[in-house]
């Protein structure tokens, strides 16, 4: 079936507005370079990895296939999408750019930002040419998080420490926390009209005994000691240690691959 | 066939109901289920946007705990484990370098992954190893007019490389095919390969629960009597917040979502209450009736 792009207003057939979407949300991300001070008198000295990382954003050719199939925009047409939020990346991830705490905390706190992706994939199979967006906007998660610690307004940062320390916890997640201390805990005031707002659902859960008080208070599972040496060995780590497919490529196509790229912690 | 089991975290937490009706469903047939019962979670790409090496050590050493056993391969019932371990594993699958670094901090428990683990979906087992003939052949309460309509979930159909789709392995019409083999009628709607918001429920609420209204809304309007969903926490935004979805998009849902052993099960015998359904907060009571009219059909 032929039919015009998806997530951006039809001019006339299949002719639809670009500009309207996702030009005006590319712009949105300040898509240039700001200078990292001081600015040297010759070129920037970056690491070769650094640079080749960022080149997979670079490939983009805002052919907007990722934001037309963005099922995330579908129901909030203000999220900033997958091409913006690529690109976005592709200046945080530079290591020659002066603001990314800045482009992060704005990304973070925009309640259509870097947080409302739902980890659909779609942009991933629709990009013709291997952006992987919905990898960059993990990656814009992570740094925010893990090297910023930008604790946003959108409960992303919390969720997502609330889920670790789940896991370290009880091994399996255990929902019946999962949920209040993504809001800051079963106390906080945050927390309180959210948890209120689930109570006919709870109350339903537990009438149907898919929820019981014990399984919901207690904690049935319990991390073993080994699994719990794991998180603490790996997050007592200094830097975080990641594999880039894309910097690395894969053993099968590259004999000499292992080349394994750090994270870098700022 | 035996196979090393890791039903997840959900099914036995806030789906218990999937547990069971997995359980029951097995010896059905066949399927000696060893549950991995040391493993923890896969992370559900939380833990991977945390840190990655946390994911794919948690990760490894639950491949490795399942290469222990002498399953013939691992087997999950959650499209968000299937989709979170295919990418953990498609890291150290990669990279011997990275591999066994990872090896290195498992090695403590005794624990070694070893490249190329088989991780598959119940999904996928029925289709690829099991077989729709031999399922259909065990099919003993045809769906006759039971109008099912598939739900995937993300995780397991996307990214097609990653999942290894291909022209051998349609695994996105698996869903359907199984169905069919069932005896049900396939309900076409549009929100069967979308995603169902549960992800950002704590980040972005409305659009969470408007992608799984509209969905629910799509499959009432396609007259579907029931979802069917591979993926437990699809359930969760399909099924638990129902009530909260209806009131997003303005409109009332009532639709029932069966996990997927509890659509084989009714297929191959067993009672809907056997299976749980029951503990659904949208009681599938087009279901249950359906069940109901074929046993009153068989005994006239």
């Amino acid at each position: 079936m032929v039919e015009p792009m998806g997530n951006m207003p039809v001019i006339k057939d299949l002719i639809v507005d670009m500009d309207a979407v996702h030009w005006q949300k590319i712009r949105s991300v300040t898509p240039w370079l700001i200078n990292r001070e001081p600015v040297p008198e010759r070129e920037y000295l970056v690491a070769r990895e650094a640079m080749v990382d960022v080149t997979q954003s670079m490939a983009c050719i805002q052919c907007g296939a990722c934001v037309s199939d963005c099922l995330a925009m579908e129901v909030d047409p203000e999220f900033v999408g997958p091409a913006a939020l690529a690109k976005a990346y592709r200046f945080v991830g530079d290591p020659r750019d002066d603001e990314p705490f800045e482009r992060l905390r704005h990304l973070a706190e925009n309640p259509d930002g870097m947080y409302s992706c739902t980890h659909c994939f779609k942009c991933v199979d629709a990009c013709p040419k291997g952006v992987n967006p919905m990898g960059q906007i993990m990656r814009l998660r992570r740094i925010a998080g893990d090297d910023y610690k930008i604790e946003d307004r959108n409960n992303g940062y919390r969720h997502e420490q609330a889920f670790v320390k789940n896991i370290r916890a009880n091994g399996l997640l255990h929902e019946a926390d999962l949920l209040p201390d993504s809001y800051g805990g079963k106390f906080h005031p945050r927390a309180i009209p959210e948890l209120l707002a689930s109570l006919p659902v709870v109350i339903r859960g537990l009438l149907r005994r898919k929820i019981t008080p014990a399984k919901a208070l207690l904690h049935p599972h319990k991390a073993p000691k080994p699994l719990q040496a794991i998180f603490d060995q790996i997050e007592s780590e200094p830097k975080r240690y990641e594999l880039n497919l894309y910097v690395s490529g894969d053993d099968k196509d590259n004999e000499t691959a292992g080349a394994v790229t750090e994270g870098a912690k700022r | 066939m035996k196979v090393a089991y890791w039903p997840g975290c959900v099914s036995r937490g806030f789906t218990p109901e999937l547990h069971g009706a997995m359980a029951a469903v097995a010896p059905l047939l066949d399927i000696d289920l060893i549950e991995l019962d040391r493993a923890s979670c896969c992370g559900a790409g939380v833990i991977a946007e945390h840190n990655q090496e946390l994911a794919d050590t948690l990760n490894a050493r639950t491949f490795a705990l399942a290469q222990q056993t002498d399953g013939a391969l691992m087997m999950n019932i959650c499209s968000t484990c299937q989709g979170a371990q295919s990418e953990c594993q498609e890291r150290l699958d990669a990279n011997a370098v990275y591999r066994e670094h990872i090896n290195a901090t498992i090695s403590s428990e005794g624990l070694h992954y070893e490249q190329g683990v088989t991780n598959k979906n119940l999904l996928w087992l029925l289709v690829e190893d099991i077989g729709l003939d031999t399922v259909r052949q065990k099919v003993k309460r045809p769906l006759t007019n039971l109008r099912v309509g598939p739900f995937y979930g993300c995780y397991i159909i996307r990214p097609a490389a990653r999942i290894g789709i291909d022209a051998d392995h349609p695994r996105h019409t698996y869903l359907e095919q199984l169905i069919d083999a069932l005896g049900g009628t396939v309900i076409d709607y549009a929100g069967s390969h979308k995603c169902c918001g549960f992800p950002i429920i704590t980040m972005n609420k409305t659009a969470s629960l408007k992608q799984a209204g509209r969905h629910l809304g799509d499959a009432v309007d396609a007259d579907a009597d029931c979802l069917v969903t591979p993926c437990p926490l699809c359930h969760l935004n399909l099924d638990l917040q129902q009530p909260l979805a209806a009131a997003a998009v303005g409109r009332e849902l009532g639709m029932p979502v069966l996990h997927l052993p509890q659509l084989l099960g009714l297929a191959l015998g067993l009672e809907p209450k056997e299976l749980g359904l029951g503990r659904h907060i949208v009681k599938p009571r087009s279901v249950i009736d359906w069940s109901q009219s074929v046993v009153a059909a068989a005994a006239a």
